[in-house]
């Protein structure tokens, strides 16, 4: 199964959960990402017999069908309150842990092109010449759990977002305020969940194309 | 910079199955006429590139993408006005096709009923009866990030007995 961040809309697209920008955007990923061609052609044929066949398959003698919500008992048993217990035990934990004093982050004196080296991450799109003013920014995800800051600037920072996911939409003002036939870079630093930097990608070129 | 024509060819041709998957998607899955666009598509993308039209600005896969959504949209407009003078005869299935996708349909069906049921379950609720992952995860009374992984185990599990 592919580890491309698109992965979860795969069975969005198939179930016609997703709205036209989001599905023109995936049906151009998949253009582009064998790894989920493959995934979404082998899923949409599951679905194709699940739809024509699902009165014959899942109708089985011996039971009536799933049930409309599985009843919840209450049962107050000694059991479960241990474990309620122990629940609460572990959010005071978790809150002690996470109010407490972050590691401090390594730092980092950068210019324009430096890069750090270790983890990278790379920058996928816009790169170089592009026809049109961005709409996303995409970057190849680390590890679970990262928080990505991304920063779009011209000659100073014009934009900057938090974001977990690996490509975020830049906001339609900052469109409108870019020129086509200016160069613009971006850039996307990487914090583990603990809030440590772990890693900076160098920063990104591109240029949109100006009027002809 | 020189483009050898065999290399164009089989560079576009490796395009064919996303596009037949793109063309029939958004035309209906039993269109007589997908395989007709899907060649369209192709040889419109061939000859861009053959003239240079693929610049490098974007990727060759986002090119052809937008030639397909293009040609699809054309395909429809199209469509509608023959169809305002007359409705569309039924398509007729080509028998060599339906045998084999009979037969693959017929093994995936036997498949999904061998499935334990906490995978079968899954996939009753959240493709046959459309149910979002919290609806799935509040009739089965699991969590949704446990619905996604056994959905996940699920095809994992189909694409493996089918290879056999």
């Amino acid at each position: 199964m592919t580890s491309c961040c698109y992965r979860d809309d795969i069975d969005e697209y198939l179930l016609n959960r997703l709205s036209e920008e989001d599905k023109a955007a995936f049906e151009e990923h998949y253009f582009n990402c064998k790894a989920c061609f493959q995934e979404l052609k082998a899923r949409a044929e599951v679905l194709r017999v699940i739809k024509n066949r699902g009165q014959d398959l899942f109708r089985s003698p011996d039971k009536a069908g799933l049930p409309l919500a599985r009843p919840r008992k209450l049962n107050f048993k000694p059991a479960l309150w241990g474990a309620a217990a122990a629940g609460v035990v572990a959010l005071i934990v978790c809150v002690i842990l996470i109010t407490r004093p972050r590691e401090t982050a390594p730092t980092f004196t950068l210019s324009g092109d430096d890069t750090v080296r270790g983890q990278a991450i790379g920058l996928i799109s816009p790169r170089g010449d592009v026809a049109l003013t961005p709409v996303f920014l995409e970057w190849s995800p680390l590890a679970e759990g990262a928080e990505y800051t991304v920063s779009l600037f011209d000659q100073q920072r014009l934009w900057s977002e938090t974001t977990r996911e690996c490509r975020i939409r830049l906001p339609e003002e900052v469109r409108q305020r870019m020129i086509p036939g200016q160069a613009y870079s971006w850039q996307v630093k990487a914090f583990s969940p603990q809030g440590a930097l772990t890693a900076i990608s160098s920063r990104l070129q591109f240029k949109i194309a100006g009027p002809n | 910079m020189a483009h050898h024509d065999s290399e164009d060819d089989s560079l576009v041709a490796q395009y064919r199955q996303v596009i037949s998957f793109r063309v029939r998607k958004a035309l209906g899955w039993n269109l007589p006429d997908w395989e007709d666009v899907v060649n369209e598509i192709l040889t419109q993308a061939l000859q861009k590139v053959r003239r240079g039209e693929f610049r490098g600005e974007s990727s060759l896969g986002t090119f052809i993408y937008t030639i397909t959504s293009r040609r699809i949209i054309d395909f429809i407009r199209q469509k509608s006005k023959v169809l305002r003078h007359g409705p569309e005869p039924a398509p007729l299935p080509d028998p060599q096709t339906s045998i084999e996708q009979k037969e693959r349909a017929d093994q995936l069906a036997g498949l999904i009923q061998s499935l334990k049921p906490k995978y079968r379950d899954v996939l009753e609720l959240f493709y046959f009866r459309e149910l979002s992952r919290e609806e799935v995860a509040h009739r089965l009374g699991i969590t949704p990030a446990k619905v996604s992984e056994r959905l996940h185990y699920a095809h994992k599990l189909l694409k493996k007995k089918i290879k056999k």
